[in-house]
């Protein structure tokens, strides 16, 4: 059962007398259930014209402790206590909102916790984080964890109204304690700068992490490598996409695209010709959400409005080990007169990191071989098999490499099956046919193409059975 | 042919020399108007930063020591000496107020140029009259060009005026939420709790507040009273409604205290 639970942030004026009963710390509760919990920070008034910048970053709690976190809905709305919004209705989204009268909009908000490690961060597209099934952001309690001892909260609010708004940050949090398998985040800026802002010129742009001037590409640490779940990014106004390329490994991760209401005008125009995935030629073209139409109605002035997500990635794509290098690509088509001095190339990423032996080393980077099926964890996980069980159950129990049908024998019905995608790159063939090369020493396995290695690596257990 | 020959000669010089005086006078023709050119190319009014573009159209550079960017206003000038000087058809932006780099920047092989970063005191606005000139070292007007006129402004929506409702009279409901917000708002983890980094005050942009409701930054004007982000319209309307209010919930504290002081004193003797 899930229980909503609206923590108000804020207690209004009239209840000064009853001051001390507003700073009580909040803790979650200790519950196994899936709890929603809408957490408002503020009220934040933003004078006509004008914006808001939390400098520095205000302390907050942390939302829950020894606790799982599956879900965050970022938000801003109209202030729901003392001073109200004369404009919005309390509670209610606080956007562009068409008229001159709203026009504040959030430039960004960021968590983070006390070791400056991500927990969320939302421009005004304000995309939501969405955990996969079985899976949670772990937040250990302050004893166990000290960058929980408190958190940090900062924004940045712009009003380009005509008149005075009061907003609130709101954090749609959904969390459990009954254990799920652990997340780590990866953070990716292209801005050397603590608000992540950097200067694009007029025109097309592509800036990359490792320019200079630029913070470097990405060094993935011990900590975080493992299966990337999922992925998203962020531009501002003009931009087209933010992308993350796994250079250790040539492959592009995720592909983030910016989507603008039609006929926007700060929608970009079409960059040079898409040379790969990571540089796609346009931004989405997207039914305008008039949250987004700034107050100079009716003209065309349509703001930037949502992001891509990436989830479900390939095995290949998805593989992050420690030492791996990532690249930020952000692509922009400025179309003023002027640079643009507040543009942002961000990408965010959670990973798992399952490890069959428990030898500390992430199944998809391990080159050890915990079933003893001659295959090692990382071609498992690449192919598909399950690192810690070399034999087939069943037609669908994908064990082990050498068995493509799953019948408990390496031959020729297997040979068969590979044979009809020899010479084809994975994909379009399925990834269970490219089982090598797997060369000691290589930072990298398989080769992406199903070829006479493939065959080799069957021939070697032509005619070998497993036992269940 | 013949004309123009007998002409050249009756000028009393050789037709040589008569070529050299003439490319002699086109080089110093030339000499002449191998000039700068600066102009204002385009400007923004509205965003943040104010924006404002200058080209040098000439051919030649000009040393901008003594030169200016002047607004509508007598106080409103940038002193573009600092920029030294500009190429034949060099382009440098001048960036105003919130959002300007706070030191020259260069990008795409134009400088920026900052122009009070960080201020909300910006120098333009879309307001019809205001405007950006550029001023030689003789006080010459040399380029202008008016900020655009703002869009029609459509009339006022009736605003809908925020209801204060009183006091909440149980104590371990910390909030105080308009009715239509009451019915959605469900304590969890019992009684008073609210989530941090909130408070009784607006945070205002140079003023925040920490999770035990403790104000740190510079002090922002009025610090107990919530407070609007840059002395914009006053408070004024609201503050006599919540004394009003802050005195009867006083005043009823103190009535009901005082009640159940004697209600607390007569028992003994009631139950004696």
């Amino acid at each position: 059962m899930k229980r909503i639970a609206i923590l108000a942030a804020v207690i209004g004026a009239p209840l000064l007398l009853f001051a001390a009963f507003g700073s009580t710390p909040f803790e979650a509760p200790d519950t196994a259930e899936a709890t929603e919990v809408e957490f408002l920070y503020g009220p934040i008034v933003v004078q006509a014209g004008q914006a808001n910048e939390s400098v520095p970053a205000i302390s907050i709690s942390p939302w829950c402790t020894n606790c799982y976190i599956t879900k965050i809905v970022p938000d801003m709305v109209y202030s729901t206590v003392f001073p109200f919004d004369t404009v919005g209705i309390a509670g209610q989204p606080a956007n562009y909102n068409t008229s001159t009268q709203h026009g504040v909009w959030l430039h960004h908000d960021v968590v983070l916790d006390q070791c400056l490690r991500n927990i969320i961060a939302a421009g005004n597209e304000r995309s939501t984080y969405q955990a996969q099934v079985g899976y949670g952001r772990y937040v250990a309690p302050k004893e166990v964890d000290s960058c929980n001892t408190g958190w940090y909260l900062n924004w940045h609010v712009h009003n380009s109204g005509n008149v005075q708004h009061s907003v609130q940050l709101k954090f749609t949090v959904t969390y459990q304690t009954t254990p799920l398998t652990n997340t780590a985040g990866i953070w990716l800026d292209v801005s050397t700068a603590s608000d992540a802002e950097y200067t694009i010129p007029a025109g097309y742009s592509d800036t990359h992490t490792g320019d200079p001037g630029m913070r470097p590409d990405y060094t993935v640490t011990a900590a975080q490598q493992g299966q990337i779940l999922g992925m998203g990014g962020h531009v501002h106004d003009y931009g087209i996409s933010v992308s993350a390329y796994n250079m250790t490994r040539g492959e592009w991760i995720c592909t983030s695209i910016a989507g603008y209401g039609s006929d926007s005008r700060y929608g970009p125009t079409s960059g040079p010709p898409a040379p790969d995935t990571g540089h796609p030629a346009a931004a989405n073209a997207q039914t305008l959400d008039h949250d987004y139409h700034e107050p100079s109605s009716p003209d065309n002035a349509y703001h930037i409005q949502s992001m891509s997500l990436c989830s479900g990635l390939s095995a290949r794509s998805s593989v992050v080990c420690t030492g791996d290098v990532l690249r930020l690509h952000t692509q922009y088509n400025n179309a003023t007169s002027f640079p643009i001095t507040d543009a942002m190339g961000i990408m965010g990423a959670y990973t798992t990191a399952p490890n069959a032996d428990g030898d500390g080393v992430w199944d998809g980077c391990d080159t050890g071989d915990s079933d003893g099926d001659r295959y090692s964890d990382r071609v498992e996980f690449m192919v598909g098999t399950q690192p810690n069980d070399a034999c087939a159950d069943n037609s669908s129990d994908n064990a082990w490499p050498a068995d493509i049908t799953n019948d408990g024998v390496s031959d020729i019905s297997d040979i068969d099956q590979l044979s009809a995608n020899f010479g084809l790159g994975v994909p379009p063939a399925p990834a269970r046919h490219d089982i090598a090369p797997d060369p000691p020493g290589a930072i990298v396995p398989l080769d992406a193409v199903v070829d006479i290695s493939d065959l080799d690596s069957l021939a070697g257990l032509f005619g070998m059975s497993c036992i269940p | 042919m013949s004309l123009g020959g007998k002409a050249i000669r009756s000028g009393c010089l050789p037709l040589p020399l008569a070529l050299v005086a003439a490319t002699v006078s086109l080089a110093l023709v030339g000499a002449a108007v191998a000039t700068a050119d600066l102009s204002v190319t385009a400007i923004d009014c509205q965003g943040h930063p104010r924006k404002i573009a200058i080209v040098n159209g000439g051919d030649s550079a000009q040393d901008l020591t003594g030169w200016k960017l002047e607004s509508d206003q007598p106080d409103e000038v940038f002193d573009l000496a600092q920029i030294g000087a500009l190429g034949p058809g060099a382009t440098v932006y001048v960036f105003n107020g919130h959002g300007a780099p706070e030191a020259p920047e260069l990008v795409g092989g134009s400088w920026i140029y900052p122009w009070n970063p960080g201020s909300f005191d910006f120098a333009l606005w879309e307001d019809g009259q205001d405007f950006i000139q550029i001023v030689d070292a003789g006080g010459n007007v040399v380029s202008t060009k008016p900020c655009p006129v703002p869009p029609a402004t459509p009339t006022p929506e009736p605003q809908p005026q925020p209801t204060l409702v009183p006091s909440d009279t149980n104590p371990d409901n910390g909030s105080n939420q308009p009715d239509s917000n009451q019915a959605d708002n469900t304590q969890t983890g019992g009684g008073s709790q609210t989530s941090t980094g909130s408070g009784n005050a607006a945070l205002s942009s140079a003023q925040s507040r920490s999770a035990a409701g403790e104000v740190f930054g510079p002090p922002a004007p009025g610090a107990a009273a919530p407070l609007p982000a840059g002395g914009g319209p006053p408070l004024a309307a609201h503050s006599i409604p919540l004394s009003l209010m802050g005195i009867l919930a006083g005043t009823a504290l103190i009535l009901g205290g005082v009640s159940l002081i004697r209600l607390a004193l007569r028992r003994p003797a009631q139950d004696a």
